[in-house]
């Protein structure tokens, strides 16, 4: 499936972060994936290093996934960025979408991680 | 048995299928209200029934209003959610109208309650029953008004032996009005175990 590549995974739930770092590696054995378990790592994490692809969490405990995006696009902006989501009101969804990010709306499954993992392939 | 069987790990992956759930909640909420509904982080805690009345009781102090399910499936128990009285009224009169000003709960405010009550809590046993792949029943719902000890009266409950209680805290707010609800589970300690048996059963798949 093309060359290795990087992935930031941030959500605050351990759960999610266990099925969705699965899912990827699953298809893509020798993808790099790292962790953020709050917005505050999220963005110390894309300072430091490019990522190909992000998933982010919306509602975490210090800032909200829409708060952080411009941050992160402004950061990171050759990355392929999916919403993962519980909070799947229409609003919500626009919202992110005008900024340019997909979304996707939890409980998370493997076709969601494929069409997400494919974009910008 | 103690809330210590309940681990970080099971809270954790717990409290995400209520997000998931809260999530698919606040989708029928907000066309109900027709307006955005901003949720917060919610949290969940094990704790026994005691320890848990009394976090209730210095919660939520004075008169709240609690609707209550019973669920049925490879775990059972009971659920609540419960507003104060304030924000009881509060969300009654997001669903209902401006219009609908009175102090108190209504035949008409009681039904209201009780239907978006329904939804939040049904969205819950939904995505978790869905997640788990397991079925749940759950039993109509029934407004309970009282004092925090009248409403988790262990002895009308009939919930059998060494219960715990996983309790949920998560508000839930429109642009100009904040209802804080809170969600509670008191299952025995033998549906606990079933119900960790398929918290692991699950989560096994992604480790």
């Amino acid at each position: 499936m093309g060359s290795s590549k990087s992935v930031l995974v941030v959500d605050d739930s351990r759960l999610t972060r266990m099925i969705i770092t699965k899912l990827i590696r699953t298809h893509f054995v020798d993808w790099t994936i790292t962790e953020a378990t709050n917005a505050k790592e999220a963005l110390d994490c894309v300072d430091k290093e490019p990522f190909d692809f992000i998933s982010l969490d919306h509602n975490m405990p210090d800032a909200t996934g829409y708060e952080i995006l411009p941050q992160i696009t402004a950061c990171q902006p050759s990355a392929h960025i999916g919403i993962f989501t519980a909070n799947v009101q229409a609003v919500v969804r626009q919202r992110f979408e005008a900024l340019g990010a997909t979304f996707y709306g939890k409980p998370i499954n493997e076709a969601m991680i494929l069409k997400f993992t494919n974009k910008g392939e | 048995m103690t809330a210590d069987i309940f681990t970080e790990d099971y809270c954790d992956t717990l409290c995400e299928l209520f997000n998931i759930g809260m999530g698919r909640a606040a989708v029928s909420l907000s066309e109900m209200v027709d307006d955005e509904v901003l949720l917060t982080v919610p949290s969940l805690k094990a704790v026994d029934f005691d320890s848990a009345l009394s976090i209730f009781s210095s919660n939520s102090p004075g008169k709240i209003n609690a609707v209550e399910q019973s669920f049925e499936g490879q775990f059972s128990g009971n659920a609540f959610l419960f507003f104060n009285d304030e924000s009881s009224l509060q969300l009654v009169r997001c669903i209902l109208g401006e219009d609908s000003w009175s102090s108190e709960l209504g035949e008409m405010e009681q039904e209201a309650l009780k239907e978006v009550s329904n939804i939040i809590l049904n969205a819950c046993f939904g995505c978790i029953a869905d997640v788990l792949s397991c079925e749940l029943e759950s039993s109509v719902p029934d407004l309970i008004t009282g004092e925090v000890s009248d409403v988790f009266d262990i002895e009308r409950l009939h919930i059998g032996e060494d219960p715990l209680v996983l309790t949920l805290s998560m508000t839930f707010s429109l642009p100009s009005k904040k209802i804080t609800g809170q969600v509670s589970l008191i299952m025995a300690s033998e549906s606990i175990k079933r119900l960790i048996a398929e918290l692991e059963r699950f989560t096994t798949l992604y480790v």
